[in-house]
C-alpha cells in the first residue's frame, strides 16, 4: 500500500470508529429522520382515513336533510347522528362517543337557505390534545363544509334560473395557461413549471448545504484531532511527503462525509416523503424538453465535486490554527455558514431578479455555483455552469495551494487559535 | 561519522529568541542527552533537528544531509518522539503500530516490524485493545516502541520517561539502553537530570536558549568537581 492510501485508509477507519460521527452523523440521520417520519406519517394517517363527525339537526328541513346526507355519503367522514336535545346535551354525547367535531344545524336553517338569507352551521371543535390529528380534523371540516355549500348554490342556481350551468355563474371567467420554455409552448401555467423546477432544483442546494457541512466539520475535526490528541507531530516527522498527509487526510475526510451525506439524503428523503399529501405536479420536465443531459449531469457533478473540494481545503487551513476539536469546529461553523447560507435564496429566487450587488456577491461566494448550476443545466444554459466550474477551479487550487504550503512550513506546528485560553509559549 | 551536526543553531518566535546560537556535534553510535529546566529551548533543538521547525539562523546537518535543504532525507534516516505525543485513541496499539510501519518497511517487513514493537512495548495481550483504554504509562511504552521499532539510524526522544512512574521510567530506560547497544544514535532531552546521566555517553547543559557546557559525565563531574549532573547544572548556571 502507498503511504498516501496508509494514511487515508487510517483516516478512513479512525473517524469511522468515532461514536461522535459513527452515530451522530451516520445512524442517527438513518434512524431518527425515518422514525421521525413514520411518526407524522402515522398522526396524518389516523385521520386521513376519516373524521369522526357528530350532526345534530334541530331543523329538521329539506337542507339540512341534503345537508346530512352530502355528510353520510363523504368518503372522509364517519357521521355519528347525535339525539340529544339541547346544544349542551350535544356537547356532552359526542364526547362521550370520542367524536372530534359536532356540527349544529340551528333551527330556520333550511328557510334561511330558501330566503337566500344565508344560512349559519354551529362547528364544536371537541379538542382533547393539541397534537396534528387536531389540526387536520379542523380543516377537514372546513373542506367538507366548503365543498356542500357549493353543492347547495349549485342546487339554487338550478332552481332557480332552471336550464343554466351553474358552474358559469359561481366561476364565470376561466383562465387557461400556457408556457412558452425554449421555444415550445406548453398548455401549463407557469407558476407550476416554475415549481416543477424548482423541486427539481431544490434538492441541490440542500445537499450541498448538508454536505459542505459534514465536509468542512469533519476536515476540522480530523485535524484538529491531531493536534488536540499530540499525533500531529509525528506523523509531520515520517518519511512521506506533506502533499501526502494533506491528500491522505482530506481523501479519508471526504469519503467518510460521502458516506455521511448519503446516510443524511436517505433519512431526510424518508422525512420529506412523508409530508407529500398534496396533489402531485400533472407534468414531467421530460414532456417540455426539459431534461438534464448527460453533459449537464456531468458539469453538474464537477461543480458539486469542486465545491466540496473546496470546503475540504478551507476546513483543514482554518484548522490548522486550532489547538483542539472544539474551537476548529466553531471556527470552521464561523467562516464557511456565511459562504454557504447566501446561496439558499437561489432556491427561491433566479439570479438574474436579485438587485445587481447582491448578484455579484452570490457569484463571488464559491458555494453559490453548484447551485447556480442545478437550475442551468435544466435550462441547458452552460456557459454560466462552466464559468462558474472555472471560477471554483481557481478558487479550490488558491486555497489547495495555501494548504499545501502551510503543510510544507512550521505553521502547521506553531499557528494556533485558542478560544478563551492563551496560546502556551514555545519551548 | 557525525550523526547530528549543529552549528550556530538561532531560532525565534516572534519576539522571543529560543536558541541563541548553540553549537555541538553528536558521533554515530551515541546517546547524547540534552538537559536543562523547562522552557530552556530542549524541546525547540529537538523540534528543528526533526524538521518540524524551520532554523532561523544557523546550519544543521543529519548524517550529512541539511534539515533546511533536505528534510526528505532527514525524515529517513530519523524518528521523533515528541515529549506530549499520544496515538490515535480508535485504533488498537497493534493497529497503530502497523500503521506506522507501513511508512518504513512493505509486506513481511511490516510484520516483524509490529513483533519487534510489540516485544519493547511489553503490551503482550493488551496490544489488540484501543489506545483509549490504555493508562499513560503504557501509552508511553507504546510511543516508544513505536519510535524504536524500526530501528532507526536517530531516534530523538524528548523527555521519554515524561509522566510515567518510577517502574515504568526504569523500563524506558533500559530500552533505550538496549536500543542503543544495536548501533543508532539518540539524542534526547530531559529535565530529569540523572535520568541523562544513567542514559547518556555525552551531554549538553543547556539554559535560556545557550548551550553552557558539554562533555560526557564523568567528565562534566570531574570539571565542576559535583557528586552528579544536576550539581554540574547549578554550578554551571552559577559561573554564566
Amino acid at each position: 500500500m502507498n503511504k498516501f492510501m496508509t494514511i487515508l485508509v487510517k483516516e478512513m477507519k479512525d473517524l469511522l470508529r468515532d461514536p461522535k460521527i459513527l452515530i451522530g452523523m451516520i445512524v442517527v440521520p438513518l434512524v431518527m429522520f425515518p422514525a421521525l417520519g413514520f411518526m407524522f406519517r402515522a398522526g396524518i394517517e389516523s385521520v386521513e382515513s376519516e373524521t369522526e363527525m357528530g350532526v345534530i339537526d334541530f331543523d329538521r328541513g329539506e337542507f339540512s336533510e341534503v345537508f346530512i346526507t352530502t355528510l353520510e355519503n363523504d368518503p372522509g367522514v364517519k357521521l355519528y347522528n347525535v339525539t340529544s336535545t339541547t346544544v349542551e346535551e350535544a356537547v356532552n354525547e359526542a364526547e362521550g362517543a370520542d367524536v372530534k367535531i359536532l356540527l349544529v344545524i340551528p333551527e330556520g336553517f333550511t328557510s334561511s337557505i330558501e330566503d337566500t338569507r344565508g344560512a349559519e352551521i354551529e362547528v364544536y371543535a371537541l379538542v382533547k390534545g393539541l397534537g396534528i390529528s387536531e389540526i387536520i380534523s379542523t380543516a377537514r371540516v372546513d373542506e367538507v363544509l366548503g365543498r356542500i355549500s357549493r353543492q347547495m348554490s349549485e342546487t339554487m342556481i338550478q332552481n332557480k334560473i332552471p336550464g343554466i350551468n351553474p358552474e358559469n355563474v359561481l366561476t364565470p371567467i376561466k383562465t387557461k395557461g400556457f408556457t412558452v420554455v425554449k421555444g415550445k409552448t406548453v398548455a401549463v401555467p407557469p407558476a407550476l413549471i416554475a415549481n416543477l423546477i424548482n423541486s427539481q432544483s431544490f434538492i441541490v442546494p440542500v445537499i450541498l448545504m448538508m454536505m459542505i457541512m459534514f465536509v468542512a466539520q469533519m476536515a476540522a475535526t480530523s485535524m484538529a484531532t491531531e493536534k488536540e490528541n499530540k499525533t500531529l507531530e509525528t506523523l509531520l516527522t515520517l518519511p512521506v511527503s506533506r502533499i501526502s498527509i494533506l491528500a491522505g487526510k482530506m481523501g479519508g475526510t471526504a469519503v467518510i462525509s460521502v458516506i455521511a451525506s448519503v446516510a443524511y439524503i436517505i433519512g431526510f428523503s424518508f422525512y420529506m416523503g412523508s409530508f407529500q399529501i398534496g396533489p402531485e405536479v400533472p407534468i414531467s420536465l421530460e414532456d417540455i424538453g426539459l431534461t438534464i443531459t448527460p453533459l449537464g449531469f456531468g458539469l453538474l457533478a464537477i461543480s458539486i465535486f469542486m465545491a466540496v473540494l473546496a470546503a475540504l481545503s478551507l476546513a483543514m487551513i482554518l484548522a490548522v490554527f486550532t489547538q483542539d476539536v472544539r474551537s476548529a469546529q466553531s471556527l470552521v461553523s464561523f467562516t464557511i455558514m456565511p459562504l454557504v447560507f447566501p446561496a439558499m435564496i437561489l432556491i427561491f429566487a433566479d439570479l438574474n431578479s436579485l438587485p445587481t450587488a447582491f448578484k455579484y456577491v452570490l457569484l463571488a461566494l464559491p458555494f453559490s455555483h453548484p447551485t447556480i448550476a442545478a437550475k442551468a443545466v435544466i435550462l441547458g444554459d452552460y456557459g454560466i455552469v462552466l464559468g462558474g466550474i472555472a471560477y471554483l477551479a481557481v478558487f479550490t487550487l488558491g486555497v489547495l495551494y495555501i494548504a499545501a504550503r502551510m503543510f510544507s512550513t512550521e505553521r502547521v506546528v506553531t499557528a494556533k487559535i485558542t478560544f478563551g485560553r492563551k496560546p502556551k509559549r514555545p519551548q | 561519522m557525525t550523526a547530528i551536526e549543529i552549528t550556530d543553531l538561532v531560532k525565534h518566535y516572534g519576539t522571543i529568541e529560543a536558541l541563541r546560537g548553540i553549537s555541538f556535534t553528536v558521533d554515530e553510535g551515541e546517546i547524547f542527552g540534552l538537559i536543562g529546566p523547562n522552557g530552556a529551548g530542549k524541546t525547540t533543538a529537538l523540534r528543528i533537528v526533526s524538521t518540524l521547525l524551520e532554523i532561523t539562523s544557523g546550519t544543521v546537518n543529519v548524517f550529512g544531509f541539511n534539515v533546511k535543504k533536505e528534510p526528505e532525507e532527514v525524515r529517513e534516516r530519523i524518528s521523533y518522539l515528541p515529549e506530549e505525543a499520544g496515538a490515535y485513541k480508535n485504533l488498537s496499539g497493534k493497529e497503530y503500530l502497523n500503521f506506522m510501519a507501513q511508512f518504513y518497511a512493505d509486506g513481511k517487513d511490516v510484520k516483524k516490524m509490529v513483533e519487534t514493537g510489540i516485544a519493547i512495548s511489553g503490551l503482550d495481550e493488551r496490544i489488540t485493545d484501543k489506545v483509549n483504554t490504555y493508562s499513560k504509562g503504557m501509552t508511553r511504552k507504546l510511543l516508544v516502541a513505536r519510535a524504536l521499532m524500526m530501528e532507526p539510524p536517530l531516534a530523538i526522544l524528548d523527555e521519554p520517561t515524561s509522566g510515567l512512574d518510577v517502574i515504568n521510567s526504569q523500563e524506558v530506560r533500559k530500552i533505550i539502553k538496549g536500543f542503543a547497544k544495536k548501533g543508532s544514535t539518540v539524542l534526547l532531552s530531559s529535565h530529569n537530570m540523572l535520568e541523562v546521566e544513567y542514559l547518556s555517553d555525552k551531554v549538553a547543559l543547556i539554559g535560556e536558549g545557550l548551550i553552557l557546557d558539554s562533555g560526557s559525565p564523568v567528565e562534566l563531574k570531574e570539571r565542576y568537581n559535583a557528586q552528579n549532573l544536576e550539581e554540574v547544572f547549578l554550578e554551571a548556571v552559577a559561573h554564566e
